[in-house]
C-alpha cells in the first residue's frame, strides 16, 4: 500500500510540472508577443497592436491557469477548517470566543470564572468555521 | 492517432479548388473517421477525469485510515497492530435482511442494526482497550467514515477497471457522470472524519443540541438505550425532553426509548415532538426552519417505525420541527449558520407545546441525531439560563 501511494505522488508531480511549464511559455510567448508589437515606432499599426492584445490576453489566460493550478494543490492539501467554541457566563451577558481544544463539548463546564462578574460560565456553542467565508460548505 | 498530415493536405485541397470532387471525397472521409475517434478521444478524456478523482479518492481513503490508526493508539495499543486489524476490518459490510416475506422485516433488520453496532464496539475495543465512553463513541464514528471513504474508492475503482477492461462507454460514461456528486460525498466523509477525531458537533447534532438547551442544568435521567433526559415544567404542562447520551459519538435508540417510556405510562401521553437534521433541497437556505408532522428521525427505518408503532398505538400525534442542511453540512462538523439556530428552535418547541396542548398534559419532546460533541447537560449547579 505504501509503493502505491508514493507512486500516485508521482504522478501529480509530473502533472504539475506538466502545467508549470506550459504556463512559463505561455508569459514567455506573451511577453515576446508584447515586445514584438510595442518595438514598432507605430503602436497605431493594426499589426503591432494586434501582437499586443494577443500577449495581454496571453498573459490573462497564464495569470488566470496558476491561479486554477494553486486552487487545485489547496484542494488537494484540503481546507483549513477553524473551529470556534463560544463561553457564556450564566449570570450576566458575558459571551466569549476562543479557539477550540479537543476535549471541549457543549454544556461543560468552563474552568475559569466569568471575568465580568465571577459567575459560572460554560460552553454554549461549538462550530466550523468553512474557511474564506465561503458561501456552501464543499 | 489522426493523421495530422491528412488534416492539412486537405486543408490545402479544399482552399485549392472547393468544387474539385476529390477533395469533398476526402473531406467526408475525414468526417467519417472522426466520427468513430471522436467516441474514442471522449472515453480516453473520460478514464482521465475518473482516474484523477480515484487518486484523489485513494488519498482520502489512506488520509483517514492514518488519521484512525493514529487516533485509536492513543488508547494503548501499538500502531502496528491497529493498522493490522483495521486493514482486516475495513471491508466490513451489513446485508439487510430478505424482505420478499415482509412479515417480521422490521424486527430482523433491528437486530442486525444491533449486531451490527456490537461488532463495532468490539472492534473498537480491541484496538483501542483504554478507550471511554466518549472516545468509543468518537472512534466508532471516525471508523464509519473511513469504511465509508474506503467503500467509495472500491466502487469507482471497480468501473475505472471495468471501463479499462472491456472499452465499454457505457460503464464510463455512468461512473463519470456521477463522479461530482461522489467527489461531493467523498469530501463530506473526509470533513467528517476530521470532526470525529476531535469529537466535534456534527451538523446532525442539532437536535440533541436543542435538547440539551431546553434541559439547562436539571438533573438527568437515563432511560437506557443510549438516551438521556429530563422532566421540566412548562406553564403547567409536563414534559420530558430526550436526547442521545454525549458527549461522545452516540445516536442513541430513542424509538425504543419512547416505546417503553409511553408503555410504562400506558400510553398516557398527549403529544410527541420531534427535532431533528433535515435534507434541504438545493436553493433552500442552510438552517431554515420548517414544521409538520410525522416521525422527523433518519437512519435505516428501525427507529421510525417503532415511534410510529407505538404513536398509532395509543393515538398519540407527531410534531416534527426540523433544520434544513445537505448532506455533507449534516456528517461535517457543526456550522455557525446551524448552531446559531438552537435557540430558535428551542422557542418553536415551546410555542407548539404551549398552542397545541393544554394545562397537565404530558408531552415527550425528542432531540433525534449524533450527540458527538454535546453534552447532556450544563453542567453547573444553580443559576438556570
Ligand atoms: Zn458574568
Amino acid at each position: 500500500m505504501q509503493a502505491k501511494k508514493e507512486e500516485e505522488v508521482k504522478i501529480s508531480i509530473g502533472w504539475y510540472f506538466i502545467w508549470f511549464s506550459m504556463i512559463g511559455f505561455l508569459v514567455i510567448f506573451s511577453v515576446w508577443m508584447i515586445w514584438q508589437g510595442a518595438k514598432n515606432e507605430d503602436v497605431s499599426n493594426v499589426d503591432s497592436l494586434f501582437k499586443i492584445v494577443a500577449g495581454i490576453t496571453g498573459l490573462g489566460i497564464a495569470v488566470k491557469m496558476s491561479l486554477d493550478v494553486i486552487k487545485a494543490i489547496r484542494g488537494i492539501k484540503g481546507p483549513k477548517w477553524r473551529y470556534r467554541t463560544l463561553v457564556r457566563c450564566l449570570n450576566c451577558k458575558f459571551q466569549s470566543e476562543r479557539e477550540f481544544k479537543e476535549g471541549e463539548y457543549v454544556g461543560k463546564k468552563w474552568d475559569d470564572p466569568c471575568p465580568a462578574c465571577g459567575g459560572p460560565m460554560v460552553i454554549e456553542l461549538i462550530y466550523a468555521k468553512p474557511p474564506e467565508e465561503r458561501r456552501s460548505l464543499l | 492517432m489522426v493523421d495530422f498530415s491528412a488534416v492539412m493536405s486537405m486543408l490545402a485541397m479544399l482552399q485549392q479548388s472547393r468544387d474539385d470532387w476529390f477533395s469533398w471525397m476526402v473531406f467526408l472521409l475525414f468526417m467519417v473517421i472522426m466520427n468513430f475517434y471522436a467516441s474514442r478521444l471522449q472515453v480516453q478524456f473520460w478514464m482521465g477525469q475518473i482516474g484523477r478523482a480515484l487518486d484523489q479518492l485513494n488519498r482520502f481513503r489512506l488520509e483517514a485510515e492514518r488519521e484512525f490508526v493514529k487516533t485509536a493508539s492513543k488508547y494503548g495499543k501499538e500502531k502496528e497492530k491497529i493498522k493490522k486489524a483495521l486493514d482486516r476490518f475495513i471491508g466490513f459490510f451489513t446485508i439487510e435482511p430478505e424482505i420478499t416475506d415482509p412479515a417480521g422485516a422490521m424486527v430482523k433488520l433491528d437486530h442486525i442494526v444491533r449486531n451490527r453496532e456490537d461488532r463495532l464496539n468490539f472492534f473498537i475495543k480491541e484496538v483501542a482497550p483504554s478507550s471511554d465512553k466518549v472516545a468509543l463513541g468518537n472512534l466508532r464514528d471516525l471508523l464509519e467514515s473511513t469504511i465509508a471513504l474506503d467503500f467509495i474508492f472500491r466502487i469507482v475503482r471497480h468501473y475505472f477497471v471495468l471501463g479499462k477492461k472491456t472499452q465499454n462507454m457505457i460503464y464510463i460514461a455512468q461512473i463519470q457522470m456521477l463522479l461530482p456528486e461522489i467527489m461531493r460525498m467523498a469530501r463530506a466523509w473526509r470533513m467528517s472524519v476530521e470532526a470525529s477525531k476531535l469529537g466535534l458537533p456534527l451538523g446532525d447534532g442539532i437536535g440533541p443540541l436543542v435538547a440539551l438547551k431546553m434541559i439547562g442544568n436539571s438533573e438527568l435521567i437515563d432511560f437506557g438505550e443510549n438516551v438521556v433526559g429530563t422532566e421540566l415544567n412548562i406553564e403547567g404542562r409536563r414534559v420530558l425532553v430526550l436526547k442521545a447520551k454525549g458527549p461522545g459519538g452516540e445516536v442513541g435508540k430513542p424509538g425504543e426509548a419512547l416505546k417503553r417510556i409511553i408503555e410504562s405510562r400506558a400510553g398516557n401521553v398527549n403529544r410527541i415532538v420531534m427535532i431533528d437534521a433535515a435534507l434541504k433541497l438545493e436553493g433552500e437556505r442552510t438552517g431554515e426552519i420548517a414544521e409538520g408532522v410525522g416521525a422527523a428521525i433518519g437512519g435505516i427505518g428501525v427507529e421510525r417505525w417503532k415511534i410510529e408503532e407505538v404513536a398509532t398505538k395509543y393515538g398519540i400525534p407527531l410534531d416534527a420541527i426540523v433544520v434544513k442542511e445537505d448532506y455533507a453540512e449534516a456528517i461535517a462538523a457543526m456550522t455557525k449558520e446551524i448552531a446559531k439556530k438552537a435557540n430558535e428552535v428551542v422557542n418553536r418547541v415551546k410555542e407548539a407545546i404551549l398552542s397545541r396542548t393544554s394545562e397537565g398534559d404530558y408531552v415527550i419532546v425528542v432531540g433525534v441525531g449524533n450527540s458527538a460533541g454535546i453534552g447532556n447537560r450544563l453542567e453547573v449547579s444553580g443559576v438556570a439560563s
